[in-house]
């Protein structure tokens, strides 16, 4: 049934899988981390890529972090206005 | 070959840009979950509508940024794998780098590092082809990216074209060089000869001056040493020299055939000489070089 308002528990939900997809990709990237400082490579390539490695993906985890987060808090807020939306 | 000890194992460098590659899957599924979940979610109203027109965007993009940046490495990744086997395939210079980097792995470190900075890079110009390829390599996953990430923003658009134009391929330059280089000065040096038709005469003539003087010094060395073949055609060569001085078609055309087979003759003699020369010296250089580089190693690491 549609209805003007907000599925609470359905709510929940998408900020409860919006707030573990950081933890989600953290894991593909450890992944690929072990994997790759387990070449066999020696030199001044290999730190260079590394530094790049970690440089890259620290970056790109605090960006799209930013993002999730903000997504959350909003529907978070959302949920909390609901619910006192109802209790009224 | 042992891929280990020239650096690095491609096939892992290879292994793991591939890996990176299929992980930008796995992050557009995590994307893809949290979109399926905002879009079925029962929420209608004004508030909703704000919330769709503006979350499940801002995720696409950053998830697609993020996606970007792995690929990003994976090519990075691959022009290494890419730059190592050029190099261990066809850079004698590179492969003394990497073995004696194999034989001293470990703390040694700095030591490498000098020796690839101030050694191997060096002796490694002649091995600027491998770069290159690295570097073409290197647009095309550019390209790649390009052509699989289709909702690239505007702004890495814009960066991509950045990096291509900033690193043109060996094709695009030598295309510059024939737009830009010595060869499309040619019309402008011939005009430059039509225009000045006497001092091209005069600097004949000179020439011609100086081609006789020459060949009859090296007819009178070469018959005072015996040598009388080469003195003979010391002497044509010397006959031709004239003959091109006088300015008649017979006579510079004879001229110029003489003065060849006397150039021909010499060419001979000269490059035999030069080639036994060369193969004997540069042999001796390598090996003193590599001995040199070993006892250098050697020292460096009693110190570490």
């Amino acid at each position: 049934m549609a209805f003007e308002g907000l599925d609470v528990d359905g709510a929940q939900t998408v900020v409860s899988a919006v707030n573990n997809a950081p933890s989600d990709l953290q894991g593909i990237l450890n992944n690929l981390t072990n994997q790759i400082q387990g070449i066999q490579w020696q030199g001044a390539d290999r730190e260079q890529f590394l530094s790049a490695w970690q440089q890259a993906s620290s970056q790109l985890m605090n960006q799209i972090h930013q993002v999730l987060q903000d997504t959350a808090t909003h529907l978070t807020q959302e949920i909390n206005q609901q619910q006192q939306a109802s209790a009224n | 070959m042992n891929s280990q000890e020239l650096g690095a194992d491609v096939a892992q460098l290879r292994a793991a840009a591939d890996s990176i590659t299929a992980s930008t899957g796995r992050v557009a599924d995590v994307e893809k979950r949290l979109h399926q979940l905002i879009f079925q979610l029962e929420w209608y109203g004004p508030e909703a509508e704000r919330f769709r027109a503006h979350y499940p965007v801002a995720l696409r993009v950053a998830f697609e940024h993020f996606g970007t940046g792995l690929l990003e490495q994976a090519a990075l990744l691959r022009a290494n794998a890419d730059q190592q086997d050029s190099a261990s395939a066809s850079n004698p210079a590179l492969k003394l780098f990497y073995s004696m980097e194999a034989w001293t792995f470990g703390n040694e470190y700095r030591l490498i590092s000098d020796f690839n900075k101030w050694v191997a890079q060096p002796l490694s110009v002649l091995g600027a082809e491998e770069f290159l390829r690295a570097e073409i390599q290197l647009t095309r996953d550019v390209q790649r990216i390009e052509g699989r990430h289709w909702t690239l923003s505007k702004a890495e658009k814009a960066y991509f074209k950045w990096v291509r134009d900033q690193k043109p391929t060996s094709v695009e330059r030598t295309i510059q060089k024939l737009d830009h280089g010595p060869i499309s000065k040619w019309p402008r040096a011939e005009s430059l000869i039509v225009k000045n038709v006497k001092l091209v005469k005069g600097a004949g003539k000179a020439l011609g001056v100086v081609g006789v003087a020459a060949g009859a010094v090296s007819t009178g060395i070469d018959l005072s040493q015996h040598h009388y073949v080469d003195a003979t055609f010391d002497g044509v060569g010397t006959v031709g020299s004239a003959l091109m001085m006088i300015p008649t078609p017979w006579t510079v055309g004879i001229g110029a055939v003489l003065v060849g087979a006397s150039l021909i003759w010499t060419y001979r003699q000269s490059i035999g000489g030069a080639a036994e020369w060369t193969e004997r010296t540069s042999t001796r250089a390598f090996g003193e070089a590599a001995a040199h580089a070993r006892s250098f190693a050697t020292k460096e690491l009693r110190l570490l």
